[in-house]
This record gives C-alpha cells, structure tokens and sequence, in this order.
C-alpha cells in the first residue's frame, strides 16, 4: 500500500514538472519514485513510522471520497487530492505533501541527464 | 565483557574533529582506534552536491529535520570524513569577540586570540587555506557588486582547496577540495592507526576504569571496542545522543545552537552560473556577526528545490538555470535547542524553536539579501517563503513581513554546535576547557559540539583548531 500510493504520489507531482509535450518518460520518473522510496527508508528511524502512517491515510482519504484507493484514481482526480492535502489547515498533511514535492523536484532534476 | 578490539585510545567519529584527533594522536605513538559510523569513500565517489553525494554520504539522506514550532532542515556528513567531505571547504577562524565572550560567559581558559593563532594557523597550513588564483563564480562576483554598489563590506573568504594549473585551459585552475580524506585520514593511517568504518556506536560504559564501546560493525555484529582513553567526535547532534543514551547528562544536549538561514533565487539578465559554478565563496559581512549573506551550491536541482514555492514553470527552468543563483541571509542567535534520545530509536530527535526576535532578525535579513541582489542587478528575486512576494524593485521590499512566519518559511542550516559546551562554568559546561567531560575520568569531546556558542562564522575552522589544541594539551599530560 505504502509503495503505490508513494509512486502515485510521486507521478501526480510529476505530471506538474514534465513538459506537456512529448510523450512520459518512463524510465526518469521511475527513477524519482525508486529514489523517494529509498530516502523515506533512510529518514530517521522515529519519524519513518509517522511518514507511513500518513501514506497510508492520505490513500484511505482518497477511498472515502472516490470508493478506490489514491492510486486508483484517474490522474485529474489524483490532482485534486494531492492539492487538497497541499493546501490543507492541518499541517501533517501539508507537511506530508510537501516532503514528496521536494524529493520528486529534486530527484527529477537530478535525472534529468 | 570480552573485547573484540582494544586499543588506547578509541574514538568515535572521523569528521574534522574526530580526523584531527586521531592524526595527531597516532603520529605521537599512540595506540588509536578510529570508529565511524559511515562509509569509507574517495572524496571523488560522486560529483559534489549531488543527489548520489546525498544518498552516499549525507546522515539519513539529508532529511534531517530540527523539529521546533518551525522545521529547520539541516545536513550532516555520515562517512569518513564526515562533514568535510560534503561542504563547500570555506574557513573562517573564530572571531576574537567570540573567543572574549566564551572566555567570560563560559570561563574558557587558554583559549584567547593569541592563544588560539597558532592552532588556526596550523590548521591553515595543513588544510592549504587559500584564496582562488583567479577570478570566482559570475554569481559571487554579482554579489560583490551589489555590496560595492551599497558601500557594504564583502569579501572572498578562502577555502581549504588546493589549485592547479589546468594543463588543458590557460588561466583555469582545477580546484580539490582537501577534506579529511585527502588529509588528516591518511596521515592517521600512515601513522599506524586502525579505522572502522561502518561502525555504529550503540552505547558506551567504564568498567574498571576501562571504556567499552559497544557498536554494530559493518558485518551486522555488534561488537565491544576496550580503551582507557575515549574521544567522542560524533558531531553536535551524534555526541550528546550517544552520551545520554549512555546515561551522562549532565549539560549534555541542552544549549544546541545553530545558523538559521533563509535563501532565495536572483534572476539575472545575464550568465551567471553553469555547471562548474560550484558555491561562490563570496560573503558580505557589513552587518556581521548579527547577519551574514552569501552564495549557495546553484545547480538544477537545487534551484528547482529552492524555487519550490515560486510561479516558476518546472520546464522552463532548464533554460532559465543559467541566469539563476542561490543566494541565503544567515542570523547568529542565542537561542537554543535540545537533543535527547528516542526510546527505541537510534536517531535522536533535535528540537530547536526559534524565539519571535530571530523571526525579526531574519526578515530584516532577507530584505537586506533582496537589496543587496537588487543592487547587484537582479531582474528578480524569488524568496523561499510559502506565498511570499516576488521582489523585482524596492517597492516589493515592503511585501516582505517584519518577522517571518514559521509555518510559511523554509528555513535551514548546515552549521550546528554547542550541545555540549566547554569551559569551567559548571552551571552550564559539559566539558572542561580542553573537552574532558566534567565528573567522568578519561572520556573526551572534541567536536563541533564543544563550541560554547553561536561563532557567526563557518565552524569547520573553529572545530579542528580546538581540537587539535586540545589534542596537545591531552597529550601533554599522557605523556608525563
């Protein structure tokens, strides 16, 4: 659960950083999705736990208002949810958010050869 | 207990500290083991400032956050070397205000400007501090400019790099960082002394007037180093977990402090960074020790980080990169924050809450940066503030707050000391004038930790002076 619902995440944010034009690519933001899961396994151990608990929920949410896990959802309704937690009044959640943008911005232009 | 190694003396960690203390004290005859927790790697393992560099050779990966009413993300070496083989190698020595105060507030003997020169100055020549042989980074010299053009006082501060006519380019130099690895390790393992990489120090205990450190060694074993003598040189958040952990607490992790420092990205109309840029070592320091702006590592990545909050469109940023630099405003404050231990956890947790004067400080801080970019010719400056202003003229200053709002800012640090202050002021030191822990027989600090306060300065500088002052001054009485 946690894994997809992080590589789903990582994708919606992605989606904002690629060029419309052109088509995916593939292997780059796989690359960003391997290296987010690999720095959420080396994060200090007691906060590891917490960021994974929040996983977790942020995928639940998606369920209750979609009846299917986040990463389930079509791509416009993955953008909608990530931008709710983005923007939420409860910092955990932006906290959240934002801890991914930031290894995703930086993974993808890292990768970007 | 059954040792698996002894020696004379251990010790725990190889960053600038530990690496120092160690060199000196194998080249004296000493029996030394040297532990650490991370990998042994080349300094050229990886480019500098990259996101291999980050995953080899950052403490967790980078994500290191001091947790407070504010994050402040913060960054550590974990390898050998520690945090010298990730920095941009710029040295300052203490400044003699700072010495004068920790002499006073601390009663920190022997350590006045005179008393310390012949440390720094040491250190300086086995580091081969010096200034560039030719002209810096664009992005450095715009910050010049904007000083000269403010009649504010810059400077290029020197570094511990050493430069060599490029065979292929006249008039380039090629520029090596001389970081622990290239320096006092190799010194210490040309002197016979014996390193453990990969060797996490779990705990430490005296039994018998003997010191055992119980660590997990690189085969997943743990595994018991015996010494008389102990040295921890963990670094200001490592040392005084690993003391607690051990049940020594007394003024241990209590008065952490650290830089908090604020960037922001200038866009100019002309080139001034590629890829060779490196962190411009450029500073202005006219309202110094209180405020201190200068440049950051400005490659694609980094910019893409620190422009996370602006109305900058991801692909347009490759071409936009060239026109772009990092810039930050870093306050020295008296505020301090704690480092305590997680039950059941090995990483501790560092707690610091900046006070609302700090906030203050680093408003004002970070529209002095804008100025001073704005000076320098910047079209325009992107703060790193969640919904800030985008400052294209004077007039945008005033959309910059008087005090920052903690939940809004993106604030850090890469300098962290004091959590485990030196001196005879036994209300608030840990250790004596020269790193002995007070009330506990042969265990030493000789880390950034022992730093009584905030030096306004890069540290690195301040850390192997004192250490290897203190180096000498141990092996003085070991040899009587």
């Amino acid at each position: 659960m946690f894994s997809v619902t992080i590589s789903a995440l990582c994708y919606s944010i992605l989606d904002e950083l690629e060029a419309p034009s052109g088509p995916i690519d593939y292997t780059r933001r796989n690359n960003v999705v391997r290296f987010a899961l690999e720095q959420h396994a080396r994060m200090p151990d007691f906060l590891r736990g917490p960021v994974t608990v929040v996983a977790i929920l942020f995928s639940l949410h998606g369920f209750l208002k979609m009846g299917v896990p986040y990463h389930r959802h079509s791509p416009a309704a993955r953008r909608v949810h990530l931008l709710s937690w983005k923007v939420s009044r409860f910092g955990f959640k932006r906290d959240f958010v934002r801890l991914f943008e930031s290894l995703s911005r930086f993974g993808w232009f890292s990768y970007a050869g | 207990m059954q040792a698996d190694h002894a020696a004379r003396v251990v010790i725990i960690g190889s960053g600038p500290g530990g690496a120092i203390t160690a060199a000196l004290l194998a080249e004296a005859g000493v029996e030394v083991a040297l532990l650490e927790n991370g990998p042994n790697l080349p300094l050229n393992s990886c480019p500098p400032f990259s996101l291999l560099e980050m995953t080899q050779k950052y403490r967790n990966g980078g994500l290191t956050p001091a947790l407070g009413r504010q994050k402040i993300a913060y960054v550590e070496g974990c390898c050998v070397g520690g945090g010298s083989e990730i920095n941009s190698g710029l040295y300052h020595p203490a400044p003699p205000e700072v010495l004068e105060r920790w002499r006073t507030e601390y009663q920190l003997a022997d350590a006045s400007e005179r008393e310390m020169q012949q440390h720094f100055s040491a250190c300086e020549h086995d580091l081969s501090v010096s200034l560039m042989p030719s002209p810096g980074p664009a992005a450095g010299e715009k910050l010049q400019k904007g000083a000269a053009a403010l009649g504010w006082k810059a400077l290029e501060v020197p570094r511990w790099f050493k430069y060599s006519p490029s065979p292929a380019q006249p008039n380039h130099f090629r520029a090596e960082r001389q970081s622990m690895t290239k320096t006092f390790i190799p010194r210490f393992l040309s002197a016979g002394g014996r390193l453990f990489p990969e060797t996490r120090a779990l705990k430490i205990f005296q039994k018998s007037g003997r010191w055992t450190v119980r660590a997990l060694a690189a085969d997943g074993q743990e595994k018991n180093f015996v010494s008389e003598f102990l040295w921890l040189c963990c670094g200001a958040t490592q040392t005084p977990a690993l003391l607690r952990r051990s049940g020594i607490t007394k003024n241990i992790g209590n008065t952490l402090q650290l830089h908090p420092t604020v960037k922001v990205v200038a866009r100019f109309p002309d080139v001034v960074n590629s890829r060779e840029s490196g962190v411009p070592p450029h500073q202005v320091k006219q309202f110094a020790p209180r405020l201190s702006f200068g440049c950051s590592i400005s490659s694609l990545p980094y910019l893409a980080l620190t422009l996370i909050d602006a109305p900058v469109r991801a692909e347009e940023l490759p071409e936009l990169y060239s026109r772009m630099a990092i810039y930050y405003a870093m306050i020295t404050t008296s505020t301090t924050g704690s480092v305590r231990p997680v039950p059941g956890f090995h990483d501790p947790h560092v707690r610091y809450t900046l006070r609302h004067d700090d906030l203050h400080e680093l408003a004002d801080g970070l529209r002095k940066l804008c100025e001073l970019l704005l000076a320098a010719g910047a079209e325009t400056i992107y703060p790193s503030l969640v919904g800030g202003p985008i400052v294209q003229s004077a007039d945008d200053l005033q959309g910059i707050p008087a005090a920052l709002d903690p939940a809004r800012t993106n604030l850090m640090t890469i300098h962290l000391f004091s959590s485990c202050p030196m001196g005879e002021n036994n209300n608030v030191c840990a250790a004596d004038s020269f790193g002995r822990v007070h009330g506990v027989s042969n265990l030493y600090i000789n880390d950034a930790s022992l730093l009584c306060s905030a030096p306004g300065v890069n540290p690195q500088g301040s850390v192997m002076a004192f250490a290897r002052r203190n180096t000498l001054h141990f092996l003085s009485d070991f040899r009587k």
